[in-house]
């Protein structure tokens, strides 16, 4: 009788914690469960990454040669670390720059609360505040696709598939370049369209002043 | 023995005066019965005399023999000084004897009655402090509450008084337009495009791919 009752203590004591053995199993099994979920994560990221690289070769296809793919293969590894320095330099660049354009757009939402407070027309700076808006969502979309194709770059295995790592380099250039596009975009329409609407605004105002000036004269 | 028994004897003499004033045999019967009543007076003192005393009493007793003939008692033993009063409260003459055992044996055997009145008080006491002691954290609760609830409506009304403060405390200026368009001009100018997206970063040259 005491060897069965000073059982569970061995085992505890054999174990080296204060779980139970069911505690212990139910843990395990916890830790495979998420050993397997972030395997198969892995394993449906890959097969996603794959099917991008495969439509890329495809678009691709007629600018990658033999030649190039030799010359990739050969030289792709050290290239894919600079690809990983750009990729932190771009991404210390973007977010401020979304930042930014939040700022503004919160700025300026701000403004038209308070002329709608007042009473004032706010419609044409509303339209352009809402086309602001959409060119920033149209930024940040190229720009999480541009870093899409980054990681894309960074991950894969080019030495085994050069053409792979060529096309997903043409295409992060072409969305690097339209990525860009979209900035000066919405500079130019900052500049342009909602300052001439916050000029109209200030001019409204003004005149609302002579107004009620000259009424009280 | 003569001292002492003097004092009883000039308490006896007035009874002996009346005595002898009525009938001659009759005093002495009196005086027999003054005699018993002396013997029974006095049985229950030589009972305790007897009866062997708790630690308790002989420690008492001890300083009473130097007590014992001031008191008119006859004989030298001194009994507690409680003891012979309440004899005294006990007027029966026929049991002399059973009537002061309790009385004696009560204080002698004194342990278990102030035990259990000690516990009591012990317990009435503890009971006292728990309740006091819920008192008071009922008390602090109900002032923590009040309190918070206090804050909490303080804090309340002070975002309603800014929120309804904010809009009616500035109508717009054309220097409001001018500090927003100033703002986004800050804000965009900050900003390079060439500089961030530039095509170097990703060339041949720069990846060493040439």
């Amino acid at each position: 009788m005491p060897a069965i009752i000073l059982t569970p203590v061995a085992v505890q004591a054999v174990s080296g914690t204060n779980k139970l053995p069911s505690e212990t199993i139910k843990t395990a099994s916890a830790e495979t469960t998420v050993a397997t979920t972030e395997s198969e994560d892995t394993t449906n990221k890959t097969t996603e990454r794959q099917a991008r690289l495969e439509t890329l070769k495809t678009t691709f296809k007629s600018k990658i040669d033999d030649a190039t793919k030799k010359r990739v293969a050969l030289k792709c590894k050290p290239a894919q670390a600079l690809v990983g320095a750009a990729d932190k330099v771009d991404k210390a660049n973007i977010i401020p720059r979304q930042s930014s354009y939040k700022k503004i757009v919160e700025k300026v939402q701000k403004l038209i609360d308070r002329l709608k407070a007042d009473g004032k027309d706010t419609a044409a700076i509303e339209a352009a505040l809402t086309t602001l808006s959409q060119k920033i969502d149209a930024f940040n979309a190229d720009v999480t696709a541009y870093q899409q194709t980054i990681s894309d770059l960074k991950e894969l295995d080019c030495t085994a598939d050069p053409a792979a790592f060529q096309a997903a380099l043409l295409e992060a250039r072409t969305q690097r370049e339209t990525a860009r596009t979209a900035a000066i975009d919405i500079r130019t329409f900052i500049n342009s369209t909602l300052k001439t609407a916050l000029q109209a605004v200030k001019t409204s105002l003004k005149t609302t002043k002579t107004t009620d000036t000259g009424g009280n004269q | 023995m003569d001292d002492k028994n003097s004092p009883t004897q000039d308490k006896q003499e007035p009874e002996q005066d009346m005595v002898v004033s009525a009938e001659g045999a009759m005093s002495a019967e009196e005086h027999t019965e003054t005699a018993q009543e002396q013997a029974a007076a006095t049985p229950p003192q030589s009972i305790m005399d007897v009866s062997p005393p708790p630690a308790e009493t002989a420690v008492e007793s001890e300083p009473m023999p130097d007590l014992a003939p001031e008191p008119p008692s006859d004989e030298p033993v001194a009994a507690p000084a409680e003891t012979p009063t309440q004899e005294a409260a006990v007027p029966s003459q026929e049991t002399p004897v059973v009537a002061p055992q309790p009385d004696v044996i009560a204080p002698t055997g004194a342990d278990p009655a102030p035990v259990i009145s000690e516990a009591k008080k012990s317990s009435r006491g503890l009971m006292v402090a728990i309740a006091v002691i819920l008192a008071l954290v009922l008390a602090a609760i109900a002032v923590l509450v009040y309190m918070k609830s206090q804050s909490t409506t303080k804090k309340e009304a002070s975002k309603t008084n800014t929120t309804a403060q904010t809009p009616a405390a500035s109508p717009v200026t054309t220097t409001d337009v001018d500090t927003a368009s100033s703002d986004v001009d800050s804000a965009i100018s900050s900003l390079d495009e060439n500089k961030d997206f530039s095509a170097d970063s990703l060339s041949d040259k720069s990846l060493g791919l040439q």
